[in-house]
């Protein structure tokens, strides 16, 4: 039997300041009596180290909100309410409980438990209109999924063929493409960033190898200690500095070209220059915009093998308004329609902060899905939307070693993959291959509420008119 | 051998305390005496403090005296200021205020068992979660059960319930012997331990009435042109048997003092009347009353209920001391306008200013309580003490009672216990304590160093005597006093040397305190934490240990929500710790175990949970 894909994951605290998301505030009226030090269980509180007669300030990441001291102080001295800066935290889109759930899953890499059910949305925009038999994770299966060794979360990257084709002796005619196996559809997609420290970028590339993915990123980014790990990089280049690129090209498995007008008009003359350098794949990454899909179908029929469609960081078209998960459904249909989706791996990245994000990826269309911001997080990064983006690495983030961050990355992919596992498991999915365009595997909360309510209005409608 | 290491030997292993620093808590009471009278006259340091922790222990205490002619001096909260927990001649002080548990709460006879040490506001507490409460109670509500009985008796209710020793089933004493006995109103030695002020042996246990709680209170406060119409009323209401909890009478002066407390003008500047029901069926017959003799006019009812809630706290004016002194007397309702002329008249001529507040204890009696403000830290309060002795005197040659005898009242014996009771106290004293080693040096007779010479002033005749002189000699006196010493002004905000002065002893903050509770001893209550403050403002030596009984401390801020004088205590002891902490290393190990100690006692988290 070929081995089994397994992530290992590790608790792994990390060593700098997190935003818990409640408050505990002490009233006036605390008589320091130490029953809360007592009741707490997880030593949220606890005697003051400079005064041990007197009672510290909540210590609130250890916090596991069981409300037990606010019951039991005698004195009802305990308060309990919302951290305000937890709750400024992100934005509309990056909601602070995702923060959350990034850093508990980054720590120990298990499937966060909400403990109430899925409360929803099931509407609202991007990937909260759309909903799977299980994306919905709240808990693991009491027993894990039946099966799970099993279910293979494996996808390909590069231009697959839709027959083959033998001569009169029997001899295959058919050129067999090269193809990359990704044992989970996640690689990562790491912007140019001063904020991206040597030790995080080596963790990034570190836990790319130990989960046997990829990490983009652009070429001036490589640093010559990255080097080593070039089977797990994938240089992002324009066009013009594929020369200067010759040795990470070299090296790499696969490569990524911008895309720009005139890289479609002599698509072919380019992918030459690289194939006389190595045999690396490569993708051509375009923002999602207005109209894209044709863009899209022209560089297939150009000979492109993979398409990265990048969104923005909450998921929006870089030019348009549609959100990742419409694009992709457009792109992938239009595909279809051009009888041509196999020609061309598609790669969607922008928004994708959940795991239930990714089989909803799939779902739409992509084939797999790259992070970026995730995996800050998973280190402590806060974001926030508002006024504009802003990422703020963790102060001392340059000392955490590069083990630990990358044990944090690996862990929130374990989680991820475990979610994946459950999702597919719920869907009698057994190939992660499958799910790509199994829209029938998904309810989109726009068409149902047009086939339920949709008539009703139109008639209401027409009436007035 | 030490006298401590002899008592262990023989008694047993119970509780002592022997440092000297400690000791020196259980040498005084409320009252500011100046040490270096108290000194003078008698040794008032202790040989040793027993703390026992049964009745059982109590006996054994008391044979061990009895053998061998120890004094044996009790004490509870020590908020008694006439002098009846001060040793006068070293000896054991039996300290019951750490004996203090509620043993039976009985809510089908209404009935509550508790130790001689227990605190009225904690057994006010626990049976008002049975929907029960107090019958009559002393306003310091943070006395000892057994304290009370032995010395006053007298308080809030005694209008409608009368004295605590009508509401006693039974009391478990010990005798100076140290036998056991159970008595009952019925038995003739019962009456003996009423009022006995420690002379006859040991109350240990009281099983006392309780009532149903009310479910209202209603307050009203009336006022009157003058003390006297205020008194007739009074008389009247009484006479009439008018039914109501409370009637208390307090005059202009206190109430300018409670405006000036509150800096603001709530109360009326006159005689008021403050009455409390607790149905309004006698709250209206009470206003008929009223209504037919017609008061000058009625404060709103939050002012009254004001000065209802703040019956527990009577020694606020300590702010505006720091020193105040008091006389308590029974006095006939009708002579009290004219003994209270009288007494501003007195308190006239050295320039003080004399605040009346007084109980009505039933139809033709009042509790009057006289105080003033001074300062004990000058020198005029050389003057201001003998006052105190003037007013009583002033008040028994119109017919009052002294409110019980102690040291500094045992001159006007005669006046409380006629002859013939005298002789019946002298009888059974002879029989039960035949070498006289219950509390020594006082009541019946008061006795001191040298030959007991000292103690002569305090002979009745002579005492008399002298105060009668004094007081026909004030109008000259006085004033001369006056001015050689000056006029004390009212103080208007405490620092913290004063705050150590403004402190009134009153032993609140013992009733609530946890570290008191755990480790028992009276140096680490803020009343022993504030004795240590006003003798490092004093430059006087401290020791590591005493030094150490600072820190034991659990920041509850309970002491400071207590304190009758309303001193910010919690400042103060910040204030200390820094002080302390030039002198001696953080005694880091001692607060470790201290709250270790804390933690594992189940008294303390008893406490925690009674108060939540």
């Amino acid at each position: 039997m070929p081995k089994k894909y397994h992530i290992d994951i590790k608790p792994t605290p990390l060593n700098v300041k997190l935003i818990p998301k409640f408050k505990i505030t002490r009233g006036e009226n605390c008589i320091n009596c130490g029953k809360c030090t007592k009741v707490c269980i997880y030593e949220a509180h606890k005697r003051s180290e400079q005064d041990i007669r007197k009672i510290a300030d909540p210590y609130m990441v250890a916090c596991r909100n069981c409300f037990r001291c606010i019951q039991e102080c005698p004195r009802g001295a305990l308060a309990k309410g919302l951290e305000p800066d937890f709750q400024a935290l992100g934005g509309a889109y990056w909601k602070p409980d995702m923060f959350l759930s990034i850093w508990k899953q980054a720590e120990d890499g298990k499937v966060p438990v909400s403990g109430a059910g899925y409360r929803g949305p099931f509407t609202g925009p991007g990937f909260d209109g759309m909903w799977t038999d299980m994306s919905e994770i709240v808990r693991p299966t009491r027993d894990g999924i039946h099966g799970r060794e099993y279910i293979s979360t494996a996808v390909e990257l590069g231009r697959k063929l839709n027959h083959l084709e033998f001569d009169g002796s029997g001899a295959l005619v058919s050129k067999i493409f090269n193809v990359v196996d990704v044992p989970l559809p996640i690689v990562f997609d790491i912007p140019a960033s001063d904020l991206l420290t040597s030790n995080v970028k080596n963790a990034m590339v570190t836990a790319a190898e130990a989960l046997g993915s990829f990490a983009i990123f652009p070429s001036a980014e490589i640093s010559p200690d990255m080097q080593r790990h070039m089977q797990h990089i994938i240089p992002l280049m324009t066009p013009d500095s594929i020369g200067a690129n010759t040795a990470l090209i070299q090296s790499a498995r696969v490569i990524a070209l911008e895309y720009s007008g005139a890289l479609l008009e002599n698509f072919a003359a380019v992918r030459r220059s690289v194939r006389n350098i190595s045999s690396a794949l490569v993708i051509v990454r375009i923002n999602a915009a207005t109209g894209v899909e044709d863009t899209i179908v022209q560089l297939t029929k150009a000979g492109v093998e993979i398409i990265h469609i990048a969104a923005d960081y909450c998921g929006m078209e870089v030019q348009g308004e549609r959100y990742i998960k419409d694009v992709i459904r457009a792109v992938h249909l239009r595909l279809i329609d051009e009888r041509m989706r196999d020609e061309i791996s598609i790669i969607a990245s922008g928004g994708i902060g959940m795991a239930e994000h990714v089989p909803k990826a799939l779902l739409c269309g992509a084939d797999l899905t790259a992070i970026g911001l995730p995996l800050l997080i998973a280190l402590g990064a806060f974001v926030y939307q508002q006024p504009a983006r802003k990422i703020v690495m963790p102060e001392g983030i340059e000392k955490i070693p590069v083990g630990i961050a990358r044990q944090r990355i690996v862990n929130l992919m374990g989680a991820w993959h475990s979610q994946l596992l459950e999702v597919m498991g719920a869907m009698g999915i057994r190939e992660a291959r499958r799910l790509r365009g199994e829209t029938g595997r998904a309810i989109f909360f726009d068409e149902i509420d047009r086939e339920t309510f949709g008539k009703l209005f139109q008639k209401q409608e027409s009436a007035n008119v | 051998m030490k006298p401590e290491e002899d008592f262990k030997k023989s008694a047993g292993d119970i509780k002592t305390i022997v440092n000297a620093a400690e000791k020196n808590m259980y040498s005084h009471d409320i009252g500011d005496v100046p040490h270096i009278m108290t000194q003078t006259f008698f040794q008032t340091q202790p040989d040793f403090v027993v703390q026992p922790r049964s009745v059982e222990e109590i006996a054994r205490v008391l044979s061990y005296a009895f053998e061998r002619r120890i004094p044996v001096i009790p004490r509870g909260a020590a908020s008694w200021g006439f002098g009846g927990v001060i040793p006068t001649r070293g000896g054991i002080v039996i300290d019951l205020s750490p004996f203090r548990a509620i043993l039976e709460l009985d809510t089908a006879h209404k009935t509550i068992t508790v130790q001689a040490g227990a605190r009225w506001s904690d057994i006010d507490i626990v049976a008002k979660k049975n929907a029960l409460c107090l019958m009559t109670y002393p306003s310091s509500k943070f006395s000892t059960v057994a304290g009370w009985v032995s010395t006053g008796g007298y308080g809030i209710n005694s209008y409608r319930y009368g004295h605590i020793s009508k509401q006693i089933l039974s009391m478990t004493v010990v005798t100076p012997a140290g036998e056991i006995k159970k008595l009952t109103p019925a038995d003739r030695e019962f009456d003996f331990f009423v009022s006995g002020e420690g002379q006859f042996g040991i109350i240990a246990e009281v099983t006392f009435k309780l009532r149903d709680l009310p479910k209202h209170s209603y307050a009203h406060i009336f006022y009157f042109p003058t003390d006297t119409a205020a008194f007739e009323f009074i008389a009247r209401a009484a006479r009439e048997k008018t039914a109501a909890n409370v009637i208390r009478f307090v005059d202009k002066n206190h109430l300018r003092e409670t405006n000036e407390i509150l800096h603001a003008n709530i109360f009326k500047e006159e005689a008021g009347v403050l009455v409390e029901f607790s149905n309004t069926a006698d709250e209206q017959q009470f206003l008929g009353l009223i209504q037919q003799y017609g008061a000058d006019s009625q404060s709103p009812a939050y002012a009254a209920s004001y000065l209802w809630n703040e019956r527990l706290f009577g020694m606020k004016a300590k702010r505006l001391g720091p020193t105040l002194l008091a006389s308590e007397v029974i006095l006939p309702i009708a002579d009290a306008a004219a003994f209270i002329a009288k007494a501003k008249k007195l308190g006239g001529c050295y320039g003080v200013e004399i605040c009346i507040d007084s109980y009505i204890l039933d139809q033709t009696r009042a509790l009057i309580m006289t105080t003033f403000l001074c300062d004990s830290r000058k020198l005029k309060y050389m003057v201001h003490m003998p006052l105190v002795s003037m007013l009583t005197q002033a008040a028994v040659s119109l017919g009052a009672q002294p409110y019980g005898l102690g040291i500094w009242n045992a001159a006007f014996v005669n006046h409380l216990l006629d002859p013939e009771r005298r002789h019946d106290i002298r009888a059974y004293k002879a029989k039960v304590d035949p070498h006289g080693i219950m509390n020594p040096g006082k009541y019946l007779r008061v006795g001191s160093k040298f030959m007991n010479l000292p103690a002569l002033l305090f002979h009745p005749a002579v005492f008399s005597l002298s105060m009668r002189l004094l007081i026909l000699l004030s109008p000259l006196f006085g004033p001369i006093a006056t001015m050689v010493f000056g006029k004390d002004k009212k103080l208007d905000s405490l620092d913290l040397e004063l705050s150590t002065h403004a402190c009134a002893k009153c032993g609140n903050c013992m009733a609530v305190c946890p570290a008191y509770l755990v480790l028992k001893n009276e140096a680490v209550s803020a009343k022993g934490k504030v004795e240590l403050a006003k003798k490092l403002i004093a430059g006087l030596p401290v020791t590591a240990e005493e030094a150490a009984n600072a820190y034991m401390c659990m920041h509850c801020r309970a002491c400071e929500e207590i304190c009758q004088t309303n001193l910010d205590l919690m400042t103060l002891w910040d204030a200390l710790e820094r002080r302390l902490a030039t002198q001696f290393p953080r005694p880091e190990e001692k607060i470790k175990d201290f709250l270790k100690t804390v933690d594992a006692s189940k008294e303390y988290w008893d406490m925690v949970e009674r108060n939540s």
